[in-house]
């Protein structure tokens, strides 16, 4: 079994099958010493690239937890981070605590994206009210994109542009997989 | 007994139709509607009658509750996602859909809300896996113009359509999650009162209406007319599911009768002034029926079920009192229990009869301390059924008093309405949590108007002059469910748009006439027999043998149908020799009647040839062959 690098979680520190994909079928599977491809997206029928590679690394990946000191995230904001990736609760919440740091980072122009702390599945801020919060407050959902595949995708994006919209729609666009149906 | 007079008793009907959008993708996910011939997944729940967020049960999910199925679905991941499975939260609306319900509340002229809130529609029968159905209301008033006449449009609302139900037995129930999801348009109109005939003339001025947008879907199931029902006097009945419109007369006809028969029924009860049915007058009579030589009686036993009875004072003859043919008490109690999964009853007016002698009914009586002039019912089944079918026996009688209760109701085939269900109460709606509101802008309505599609008649000179189409082919055509069909397989110049037509619009519906089954017929089907047709692979006849071959189960697929059928184009050399085989064969009748014999030669030749080569091409052969023999023949 083949993976894809945007879908694919370690799951287990030592096992054998360590490597599962999420959300998805394994891009290449081996059948009967055969490869057979699993790939259907448009991204993989192009045979020409044109590689874009930007990256800018001031990028965090931020796990909430209850009890999280909203001063983190401040001292996040001064170090000059551009973006902030949060693996959220569930279906992509953070605590009220952080909502005014959350602003704050708003208005300095970081970019903020949500994805979740579940193995599997993807974030809906509107079903909660605290997701309809955050939501508000400018925060972008980020579908099921893996929290680890958010963060260097938005290494990338950053590269890439300093334009916060141009920002916001590369990282909703499905570029290689990284959010699947 | 007399004939009902329609126009005296105070009819109403309002018309509501569902049909489905032509999207390309589930109204709340990104799943395509497709429809698929095998499931992957499968996975079974049971639903349970919850309050709503009001704090109220609603009367039909409880009722649906009491027989408390096992809901099993079966899902393939082409057309269904976690969505469908109530698995996760529902998607963003689908904009598609929502520009298609804008397009056709302008067409209506109806005023369309600033903003849309999704609503649940509380659903336990499992047709939707979360148990509601969503639903959001997008525009309300405007008219339907029929004929000059305008008729008045309630409300529009977008929906998701339920899954649909594949098999439905005692405690268990399948459906598939293909067609859950689809969006959905429900208009309601305004009850009008009009003669039957009239409504048909209305629901397919409204149907028209909606296939000319050109984003509607066609095809069995795809649109649905449901028909609210009242006379004078009468609660609103629901008619359910009138998938065509032919079926819409009869079925108002005898709704109208069955609340008129009910009405009549009322005012004969109230004048007798019965005392109320109480839980008192319901006894066990088990141990009295052990004795009885009944068949139905001695099974129910032998099953385990009780045997209980109802007394009701002065009743006698009530039950079978009958004002129009077919309108009884009786009838009506006998389908109400069979949605307790309980086979019928027997009640007083009917007996002795079914293996019930007189000698039973005297010990009853006894039992039951009544008299002659008295009614009972008689009613068998599971002790955890039955109290539940006893109740509701009890409460129709009592409704019986007023006329005609308001309920959801079934069609039969033969036109008649069978009870489905208590008529939900407004606390079956409240609002998706999931879902936010959404605002529709001036520029998307704009934007609708501008798509108004041209009226019906403009649309159908169109038609036939893009095809060069007589107006009664055009009609039939965009009335069918082909029209999309027909226009695919034109877009290849080589075949005749008269000839597709006819064979969509009326060489299919013979075969449907003649009782073969439309829906194993698929569109691609009909694709691929046009594209054959096309490269001279069969000949125009095959078409027919080759969807006659499917429609009556007898192959799967096209090329099964054509194996099965010995169709394949002959070559010319072969049918030469058949041809001349034949002549050799009949030479006699050639010599005697001359060019006349073409006639009967044609019909041999075509026995063996039919499907294979087209009766034109026989035909011109063949009397060149004979005309050929003939100068010969007159040479020598």
């Amino acid at each position: 079994m083949y993976h894809l690098g945007t879908r694919v979680r370690k799951i287990h520190t030592s096992k054998r099958s360590a490597f599962q994909t999420i959300g998805g079928d394994p891009a290449f599977l081996i059948l009967d010493k055969k490869i057979q491809k699993n790939l259907e997206h448009e991204y993989f029928k192009n045979k020409n690239y044109s590689p874009k590679i930007n990256y800018d690394t001031q990028v965090t990946l931020v796990k909430y937890y209850p009890g999280f000191d909203p001063k983190l995230l401040t001292t996040i904001i001064e170090l000059g981070y551009r973006a902030i990736i949060f693996e959220g609760t569930g279906l992509g919440h953070i605590g009220k605590t952080l909502y005014e740091s959350v602003k704050k980072a708003k208005e300095r122009g970081l970019f903020i994206g949500m994805t979740s702390q579940c193995i599997d599945g993807r974030v809906r801020m509107t079903v909660y009210e605290s997701g309809r919060d955050l939501l508000n407050l400018g925060v972008i959902p980020l579908d099921n994109m893996i929290p680890e595949t958010a963060l260097v995708k938005a290494m990338w994006a950053l590269g890439n542009t300093k334009n916060i919209d141009e920002m916001k729609s590369l990282m909703l666009e499905n570029i290689a997989s990284e959010i699947t149906n | 007994m007399t004939e009902i007079n329609l126009d005296k008793i105070g009819l109403r009907v309002g018309l509501e139709i569902h049909q489905q959008l032509l999207t390309n993708k589930k109204l709340f996910c990104n799943c395509r509607p497709l429809e698929s011939d095998e499931y992957v997944i499968r996975f079974s729940r049971k639903l349970r009658a919850t309050k709503s967020e009001l704090g109220e049960y609603d009367p039909a999910a409880l009722f649906e509750n009491r027989k408390s199925k096992t809901i099993i679905y079966y899902a393939n991941p082409q057309s269904s996602c976690l969505v469908e499975q109530d698995e996760e939260p529902p998607h963003e609306i689908d904009l598609d859909a929502i520009n298609i319900a804008l397009i056709i509340a302008c067409s209506l002229k109806s005023s369309i809300f600033s903003e849309i809130h999704t609503m649940r529609k509380i659903v336990v029968d499992g047709s939707n896996t979360s148990g509601f159905q969503r639903t959001m209301l997008v525009a309300q008033g405007g008219y339907l113009d029929v004929e000059g006449k305008h008729v008045g449009v309630q409300s529009l609302c977008l929906e998701e359509d339920a899954a649909k139900l594949i098999k439905d037995k005692e405690t268990e129930r399948s459906y598939s999650l293909d067609r859950l999801g689809v969006p959905l348009v429900e208009i309601a109109l305004e009850p009008v009162d009009v003669s039957p005939s009239e409504i048909k003339k209305i629901a397919l001025t409204l149907g028209r209406l909606l296939r000319i947008t050109k984003k509607v879907t066609r095809g069995i199931g795809s649109i649905r007319q449901d028909v609210n029902i009242s006379v004078m006097g009468s609660g609103v009945v629901e008619v359910k599911g009138v998938q065509q419109l032919d079926q819409l007369e009869k079925i108002i006809e005898y709704e109208a009768k069955r609340q008129h028969g009910l009405i009549l029924i009322s005012e004969r009860l109230r004048n007798l002034k019965l005392e109320k049915v109480l839980k008192n007058d319901v006894f066990d009579a088990t141990e009295l029926f052990r004795s009885c030589n009944s068949k139905i009686i001695k099974k129910a036993i032998s099953d385990g079920s009780v045997i209980k009875s109802i007394r009701i004072k002065n009743f006698a003859g009530l039950f079978s009192y009958e004002p129009y043919e077919g309108i009884r008490l009786g009838k009506e109690l006998g389908q109400l229990v069979r949605f307790y999964g309980i086979g019928g009853i027997f009640h007083s007016d009917e007996l002795p009869n079914y293996g019930i002698e007189n000698s039973d009914i005297q010990r009853l009586q006894k039992l039951l301390e009544i008299s002659s002039n008295d009614g009972f019912i008689i009613i068998a089944g599971e002790n955890s059924k039955i109290d539940f079918a006893i109740d509701s026996i009890i409460k129709r009688i009592e409704d019986a008093k007023n006329g005609v209760p308001a309920e959801t109701r079934g069609t039969t085939p033969s036109g008649e309405t069978v009870f489905l269900r208590p008529r939900p109460g407004a606390s079956r709606m409240y609002p998706e949590t999931d879902i936010p509101p959404l605002v529709i802008t001036d520029d998307q309505i704009k934007l609708a108007k501008t798509n108004i599609p041209k009226s019906w008649d403009e649309s159908l000179i169109d038609i036939q002059r893009k095809y060069a189409l007589n107006a009664q082919l055009a009609e039939q055509i965009f009335d069918s469910e082909y029209l999309h069909l027909f226009e695919k397989i034109c877009l290849d110049k080589r075949h005749s748009p008269n000839f597709v037509a006819s064979i969509l619009c009326s060489t299919i519906t013979n075969l449907q006439r003649q009782g073969l089954n439309i829906s194993l017929l698929k569109p691609e089907d009909v694709l691929k027999s046009f594209e054959l047709l096309s490269t001279n692979k069969i000949a125009k006849e095959s078409i027919e043998i080759i969807f006659e071959s499917i429609m009556s189960n007898k192959a799967k697929s096209v090329e099964e149908a054509i194996k099965k059928s010995a169709i394949t184009s002959l070559d010319e050399t072969k049918l030469n020799m058949i041809l001349d085989n034949i002549i050799h064969d009949n030479i006699k009748i050639i010599m005697r009647d001359g060019i006349r014999s073409l006639a009967p030669l044609m019909g041999i030749a075509m026995k063996e040839l039919r499907g294979k080569v087209s009766g034109e091409q026989v035909n011109q052969l063949l009397e060149k062959k004979i005309q050929d023999l003939l100068l010969d023949k007159n040479k020598n």
